[in-house]
């Protein structure tokens, strides 16, 4: 019906097409029916433009008590009707289009986002020994061989520091001794000459091992872990760039 | 987003009604602003042209709206509900002038109203055609004329018709194309094309 119309007021006779013609046929048969209906459509759109038509005031108004009336309890209240609470919450509109709900997810964003940024970061690497520990506990094959390993490099250990003399138990003599003792100045001459020979023959002859006899000869004694003497007898100490093997025994020992 | 309050005038039909059945009365206004005009002019048509009885019955429907809002279902649509409710209006009229006339021994009372009116009313007097138009509707029989009145008046589609007629599509269009045809052979004499 609405094509019918539309093909009445738009076009003229002779540009109907044959669909058109036989799709407005039984409403406009001939030229002379379609151009009444035309006539028709297009002064009844000009009536609809030129008749507006209003109530009269006194309607309005009568209604308008009325309306009060029935609302007379919400009327009190319209003012934060229509200026906050329907600006706030209109319920007319979709929820998530309403300011109120707006300001409340807002806020519960904010209430959720801000503690974590407040939050302290802890490190990564407790959880990750963590994690690594229960590993251990968990795989008892492994704690095996990691025993084994432990108790073959500390037999290892000890069986090097059972071949290495004891060097930082026995004093090893320099030439930088400060010494009272007159009586030991043979010694010193015996041990300066040694150690020049040694270090003009072969470095790589040069041991603590060779000298050792020499001081132990001299009764040079020590309980100080790092080679110095305190006491009547002698206060000295070794550096230990003169005797490397000092520090691999360090580097065991820590 | 408007946060100090809404346009009434972008608000739709029907979230006017709930702000309206609410106690908002700008609502109220914004619905009657829309529809009074379009309503006086349907009852008028509807009605003999007795503008004094449109405006009553233009009264009489906004005060319904006001007192039961609740019998518009949100659901539905406002414009079609609104002119069920007229239509449903202008046919207890015409009961109640079937009874008159039957109590007047065949006077038709509502015929002498309109032409009254017609000729009182000074709106319609400077338009032979419209005169002549408004007679013709006046002449259609009641149920060709609230169809044609809401298709080519009011400007409704065939569904909204439809549903506030309470008839089938095919109902309504048959009833259009009478009353179409009907006035077209009626009104064919301020034809100039025709009459050349």
């Amino acid at each position: 019906m609405d094509n019918v119309e539309e093909i009445i007021v738009k076009k003229n006779y002779h540009e109907l097409s044959g669909d058109e013609r036989e799709l407005i046929g039984e409403l406009a048969g001939t030229e002379e029916e379609f151009e009444q209906m035309k006539f028709l459509f297009s002064q009844m759109e000009m009536m609809k433009d030129t008749e507006v038509l209003e109530p009269r005031a006194e309607i309005k108004r009568s209604l308008d008590h009325l309306f009060q009336e029935t609302h007379q309890q919400k009327a009190r209240g319209g003012i934060w009707l229509n200026s906050v609470l329907v600006a706030l919450y209109p319920v007319e509109r979709p929820a998530y289009r309403r300011p109120l709900l707006q300001v409340a997810a807002a806020v519960l964003v904010i209430l959720l986002i801000v503690p974590l940024f407040n939050q302290r970061i802890e490190p990564s690497s407790p959880a990750q020994l963590a994690k690594n520990e229960m590993k251990q506990e968990a795989d008892p094959i492994m704690d095996e061989k990691k025993e084994e390993t432990s108790t073959v490099s500390t037999e290892q250990l000890n069986e090097q520091q059972a071949v290495a003399p004891p060097v930082t138990r026995e004093p090893v003599p320099h030439a930088g001794f400060v010494r009272d003792d007159l009586s030991m100045s043979s010694a010193i001459d015996e041990f300066v000459s040694a150690e020049s020979d040694a270090a003009v023959g072969a470095a790589s002859a040069f041991s603590i091992v060779d000298v050792a006899p020499a001081v132990a000869s001299a009764d040079f004694k020590s309980d100080h872990p790092d080679g110095v003497f305190v006491g009547d007898h002698m206060l000295t100490s070794m550096s230990a760039a003169d005797q490397p093997e000092l520090l691999d025994l360090l580097t065991a020992t820590f | 987003m408007r946060l100090i309050k809404p346009s009434y005038a972008e608000m739709s039909d029907e979230a006017l009604m709930r702000s309206m059945s609410n106690g908002d009365q700008r609502a109220f206004d914004e619905i009657y602003k829309r529809y009074s005009g379009p309503l006086l002019g349907y009852f008028m048509r509807m009605l003999w042209r007795d503008r004094e009885k449109a405006e009553d019955f233009v009264h009489d429907l906004f005060a319904k709206i006001i007192r039961k809002p609740d019998y518009f279902d949100m659901e539905r649509s406002f414009k079609t509900w609104i002119y069920s409710v007229a239509n449903n209006m202008c046919k207890n009229e015409y009961k109640k002038q079937e009874v008159r006339k039957g109590m007047s021994n065949g006077l038709v009372n509502h015929f002498s109203l309109s032409d009254t009116n017609v000729n009182v009313m000074g709106e319609v007097q400077d338009s032979f055609f419209r005169e002549a138009f408004e007679r013709g509707m006046q002449s259609l029989d009641e149920k060709h004329k609230e169809a044609f009145a809401l298709r080519h008046v009011e400007g409704l589609s065939i569904k909204e018709i439809s549903e506030i007629l309470d008839i089938n599509e095919g109902t309504v269009k048959s009833r259009i194309f009478y009353a179409t045809k009907y006035l077209a052979e009626e009104l064919k004499v301020f034809n100039p094309v025709i009459n050349r």
